[in-house]
C-alpha cells in the first residue's frame, strides 16, 4: 500500500529535486531513499518518463576524476509542470485530510 | 562480476525497446562508477546493494506498462524460464574443488589456527615481575603492543579465510544455479570481523586507536627495553660460573632428580666412581643452587632468570652460551623419580635406568640415548626436538609444538608422539622381538616417516606431511595400520591383516 501512495508522488518529487540543483540519477535516488525510502529501480524509468514528456533535459557533465555523468536539469515546461504538480499535491492534500483529518487516532 | 549482472539485466530486460533498454543499462552502468569511484564500493558491495537484476527488471517493466509476472507475456517468459547449466563451467568448478580447495581450505585454516595458537602461546609464557622498575614498564609495553598487533593480524586472516568461503560459495551457487544466493552471502558475510568494524563505528574507532596505540608501544616499549637491558640480549658482558659438588655413596640405592632451571643444559650419566656429582660451568646471569641430599636421595638444581616476561623465549636463541652440568651417579644407580622443569635448558640422559620420568621444557631439546625406562614416561616441549637412541621402554609419550621426532632402535611397545609443525622420524623400533604393541603419531604440519617399525597397530596422522612406512620384514603383518593426511602423499608398503 505504502509503495502505491509513494510512486503517485514520486514524480513530484523528483522534479522538485530537479528545481533545486541539476544533478544525476543515483544521487536523485540517494535523496529520495534518504527521506522516504525507495527500491532504486523505480526511480529510472520515472526519469526517462519525464525526457520523453520534455519536462527534463540531459546533458553530460565532465568530472574531474571519472568518466562524465548524465546530468539531468528542468526545462522552463518542467517547471512550469513542477509548480502545477505541487499545487495539486497540496490542494489534494488538503483535501484527503478534510476527510481523514490530520491527527492520528 | 559488473558485467556479469548487467548483462543478466539485459536479459531481463528483453521486453524492452532496445533504445529504452540501453537507457536503463546506462544508467546502472553509471550507478556502478558512480559508487565506485565516489564511495569506494566494490563491484561486489554494490551490486550486495541493488536487488537482483530479475526484480529491477521487473519493476521497470512495470513502469514502463509491462504486465507483470502472473499475466502472460514476455516478462512472465523471461523471469521462470529456466536457466540452463553450463557443464563446462561445472566440470571446470568441480576440477578446482578436487585440485585446489581440496588443501587450500585446510591450509589457510591451518595458517589461522597457528596464528592463533601462537598467539595464545605467548600469552600464556607470558609472566610479568615488576621488581625491575623502568624496565618492567618498558618491557611490558614491547609484549602488550605485539600482542595486539598479532591479535590484529589473525583476526585480518580470520577475514580472508571467510572471504575466501563467501567467494567459493557465490561462485558455486552461480555454477549450480541456486537461488536466495543474497541470503547466505550476506549471512556469511556477517562473520567477518570487518563488517562488524564498519556496523559499530565506536568499536572500529577503539580498534584503529589501539592499533596506533600499540604500534607506538612496540617503538617506544622496544627502544626502553634495549636501551636498559640491551646488554642481556645482545651483549656477551657475562662470563660461565664452574660448580662442582660430589658426595659418596657407598650403597647402590636409587636417586631421584628435581629441577627447575631457567638456564643451563643438564647431562645425566653414569661414571665407575662411588660418589653422586654434579659438575659444570652456568653462565652466571643466574644463581644456581645445587643440593644433593643425602637422606632424601635428591639431586636438586635451580635457578630462576627473573627477567620481566623472560620466560616467553623470543630472544632465547641467543643463549647459546648459558653452560651445562653433569650429573655422574654410580653405575647401576637407579633414578627413582626424574622430574624436570626448565625453560631453555636441553636435556641429555645417557645409558641411565629411570623409574619415573615427568619432563617438560620450552625451549630446550630432549635427549634419551640407552635409557631404560621401567614406567610409562612422558616428556613435553614447545620449540624443542627429540633425539631418541636405543631407548627400551613399556610405554614413552612424547609431546613438542615446533620440534622434531627422532626415534631410533629402540624397543617401546606403547609409543605416543605428537608434534605440530616438526618432522616425525621413526626408523628400527622393536625391531629384534617384533612384539610392540601401539605406536602412534600425529603432526600437524610435519611429514610421518617410519622405517622398520614392528608394533600391531600404527597409527600415522598428519595434516599437510607426507606418510611414508615401510618395514624390511615383509612377513610382519600388522593388525591395524592407518595412515591420514590431507595435503601429502601416502605410502604404506607395510603388509596388514
Amino acid at each position: 500500500m505504502r509503495v502505491q501512495l509513494k510512486k503517485g508522488v514520486l514524480e513530484l518529487c523528483v522534479l522538485s529535486i530537479l528545481n533545486d540543483q541539476d544533478t544525476y540519477g543515483y544521487n536523485i535516488y540517494q535523496i529520495v531513499n534518504k527521506i522516504m525510502g525507495i527500491s532504486e529501480s523505480t526511480i529510472y524509468p520515472i526519469l526517462r518518463k519525464l525526457v520523453t514528456s520534455g519536462y527534463v533535459n540531459t546533458y553530460l557533465k565532465p568530472s574531474s576524476s571519472g568518466p562524465a555523468r548524465k546530468y539531468f536539469t528542468l526545462t522552463d515546461v518542467g517547471k512550469a509542470h513542477c509548480v502545477t504538480l505541487k499545487h495539486d499535491w497540496l490542494a489534494f492534500r488538503k483535501q484527503v485530510e478534510k476527510i481523514i483529518g490530520s491527527d492520528v487516532t | 562480476m559488473k558485467k556479469a549482472f548487467l548483462k543478466d539485466l539485459e536479459r531481463y530486460l528483453s521486453p524492452l525497446e532496445e533504445n529504452e533498454r540501453k537507457e536503463i543499462l546506462e544508467f546502472y552502468e553509471e550507478r556502478f562508477q558512480t559508487s565506485m569511484l565516489y564511495e569506494g564500493k566494490t563491484e561486489q558491495e554494490i551490486i550486495d546493494e541493488l536487488e537482483n537484476p530479475r526484480d529491477i527488471a521487473r519493476n521497470i517493466l512495470n513502469e514502463y506498462g509491462y504486465r507483470p509476472v502472473q499475466n502472460k507475456g514476455n516478462a512472465v517468459e523471461m523471469s521462470e524460464q529456466p536457466e540452463q547449466f553450463n557443464f563446462v563451467k561445472i566440470f571446470l568448478i568441480l576440477l578446482f574443488d578436487l585440485l585446489i580447495v581440496t588443501w587450500l581450505v585446510p591450509t589457510l585454516f591451518g595458517i589461522m589456527v597457528s596464528l592463533a595458537g601462537s598467539l595464545g602461546a605467548f600469552l600464556t609464557t607470558l609472566q610479568f615481575s615488576t621488581e625491575f622498575g623502568a624496565l618492567s614498564i618498558f618491557y611490558g609495553m614491547l609484549v602488550i603492543g605485539i600482542a595486539f598487533l598479532w591479535l590484529l593480524l589473525v583476526l585480518w586472516f580470520y577475514d580472508i579465510f571467510i572471504g575466501f568461503i563467501v567467494w567459493l560459495v557465490r561462485w558455486h551457487m552461480q555454477v549450480f544455479h541456486i537461488r536466495d544466493q543474497k541470503q547466505v552471502i550476506r549471512f556469511l558475510n556477517r562473520f567477518k570481523v570487518s563488517r562488524l568494524m564498519r556496523k559499530q563505528p565506536t568499536l572500529n574507532r577503539v580498534k584503529n586507536r589501539l592499533k596506533s596505540l600499540s604500534a607506538v608501544m612496540v617503538i617506544i616499549g622496544g627502544i626502553g627495553t634495549l636501551w636498559l637491558a640491551g646488554s642481556l640480549f645482545i651483549g656477551h658482558d657475562h662470563s660461565l660460573e664452574a660448580y662442582s659438588y660430589s658426595i659418596e655413596t657407598t650403597d647402590d640405592g636409587p636417586w631421584s632428580i628435581s629441577a627447575q632451571m631457567d638456564l643451563g643444559n643438564i647431562i645425566v650419566r653414569y661414571h665407575d666412581e662411588d660418589t653422586v656429582w654434579v659438575e659444570g660451568e652456568l653462565t652466571d646471569r643466574v644463581e644456581t643452587t645445587i643440593d644433593i641430599d643425602e637422606t632424601n636421595r635428591t639431586i636438586t638444581i635451580t635457578n630462576a632468570f627473573s627477567f620481566p616476561g623472560f620466560t616467553f623465549n623470543l630472544f632465547g636463541s641467543l643463549w647459546n652460551d648459558q653452560g651445562e652440568l653433569t650429573v655422574y651417579l654410580p653405575r647401576d644407580t637407579v633414578l627413582e623419580n626424574v622430574e624436570i622443569e626448565s625453560t631453555n635448558s636441553a636435556l641429555d640422559f645417557n645409558g641411565i635406568t629411570i623409574e619415573s620420568f615427568t619432563v617438560q621444557t620450552t625451549n630446550g631439546s630432549i635427549t634419551l640415548q640407552e635409557v631404560t625406562f621401567n614406567q610409562p614416561a612422558s616428556a613435553q616441549t614447545t620449540n624443542g626436538s627429540y633425539n631418541v637412541r636405543a631407548v627400551h621402554a613399556e610405554s614413552l609419550s612424547l609431546t613438542t609444538t615446533n620440534g622434531r621426532i627422532t626415534i631410533r632402535d629402540s624397543v617401546i611397545s606403547d609409543l605416543d608422539v605428537k608434534t605440530t609443525n616438526g618432522k616425525i622420524d621413526v626408523n628400527g623400533l622393536n625391531e629384534d622381538a617384533q612384539d610392540g604393541l601401539l605406536v602412534n603419531a600425529r603432526s600437524t604440519n610435519g611429514k610421518i616417516e617410519f622405517q622398520n617399525v614392528y608394533a600391531l597397530e600404527a597409527y600415522l596422522k598428519t595434516t599437510n606431511g607426507d606418510i611414508d612406512y615401510d618395514n624390511d620384514d615383509r612377513s610382519f603383518y600388522l593388525d591395524h595400520v592407518e595412515g591420514t593426511t590431507t595435503n601429502g602423499s601416502v605410502r604404506i608398503l607395510v603388509p596388514r591383516n
